[in-house]
């Protein structure tokens, strides 16, 4: 008789054989001997393989960051500014933009006051109060 | 009489193991280097799939190592490997990082990214990508240690005896909360596409 591999087990084995075998066959093969209800896990496990296929860090960022660590030598600003840039939250650059309008629309109105004065000040002069 | 002193063969850093390595590291950065080229792009996809930007897994990883060579004359091996030394690093700066980010909820730059460059891709892509997005936003939805458990598993590719020593806890129970893990995404997965099902079928119906 056949000795069935308990589910746990199964689980490990079939994600294992699919990261580190040769994918589906070997996913296929770590569930025989299994119970039937292990196959009902595969669909998800191949789609956990692909959502968290791993990913390569850039080449730049690799070697500088190896040559801070055993030089000293700090990583250039620009890589800082690009990590330190994108995280700026939305509400600072809401901010930083209503400043900046706000300073324009000021300059503008103290302009207009500036022309409206100097016109006002060739008409001529109104007459005194009580006279 | 020796005419020529001679000099030391400079050791093949490579086939040393990660203790030896270790204990050169005290010493000499060179050996830390070698440490660093072995371990730095799974430390950073660990990172990286724990926080869904690259921008941040840069930073956090090169706060990994930076942490890992400052304190490397304080690590010994009592039992636990360098490898889950370094993991343990880069957990607890997770971990810091996602306490920060519950206070401001950023989006992921990458986020705005993909949905960009799928807009223009295939149908079958979008359906695709949409998929495992519902996919990683579960895993996401699951408690701390159940997500710790899966990257480890899926991104690292790591052993249930090596995740065991990461985790501190054996590898039997490592077997078991990962069945268990598997058992609860398979139950969400099936009762989020059983309340499409039925939004699809008041569609039509309407």
């Amino acid at each position: 008789m056949r000795v069935q591999t308990p589910l746990p087990d199964a689980l490990t084995a079939m994600t294992d054989a699919l990261i580190h075998g040769n994918g589906d066959a070997d996913l296929r093969r770590a569930a025989y001997n299994a119970p039937v209800e292990a196959m009902t896990y595969a669909p998800m496990l191949r789609g956990m393989a692909r959502a968290y296929a791993p990913v390569e860090p850039s080449a730049d960022f690799m070697r500088d960051l190896k040559t801070e660590l055993l030089t000293g030598k700090k990583r250039p600003v620009r890589v800082k500014a690009a990590i330190v840039l994108p995280r700026i939250h939305p509400t600072g650059w809401a901010f930083a933009g209503g400043f900046a309008t706000l300073g324009v629309v000021l300059l503008v109105l103290r302009g207009i006051g500036a022309i409206f004065a100097s016109r006002s000040s060739q008409r001529p002069m109104a007459r005194p109060i009580g006279q | 009489m020796k005419l020529f002193k001679r000099t030391p063969k400079p050791v093949d850093l490579t086939t040393l193991s990660d203790a030896e390595l270790v204990e050169m590291a005290r010493t000499e950065k060179g050996a830390f280097g070698e440490l660093y080229e072995r371990y730095v792009k799974r430390i950073y996809n660990y990172v990286y799939f724990r926080t869904g930007s690259a921008h941040d897994a840069e930073d956090l990883t090169a706060r990994v190592f930076t942490r890992a060579m400052a304190h490397i004359g304080q690590y010994t091996d009592r039992g636990l490997p360098f490898q889950a030394w370094l993991y343990r690093i880069a957990h607890n700066l997770t971990a810091n990082w996602h306490r920060d980010q519950g206070r401001r909820k950023v989006i992921p730059l990458e986020d705005y990214i993909t949905g960009e460059l799928l807009g223009d891709a295939p149908d079958y892509l979008v359906e695709d990508e949409e998929e495992l997005e519902m996919l990683r936003a579960a895993v996401r939805r699951l408690p701390e240690d159940r997500q710790q458990l899966l990257m480890l598993k899926f991104v690292d590719g790591l052993s249930n005896a090596e995740i065991g020593q990461i985790m501190d806890k054996t590898e039997g129970a490592i077997k078991s909360l990962y069945h268990r893990t598997l058992t609860a995404l398979r139950d969400e997965l099936q009762g989020i596409s059983s309340d499409e099902d039925d939004d699809t079928r008041r569609k039509h119906r309407s």
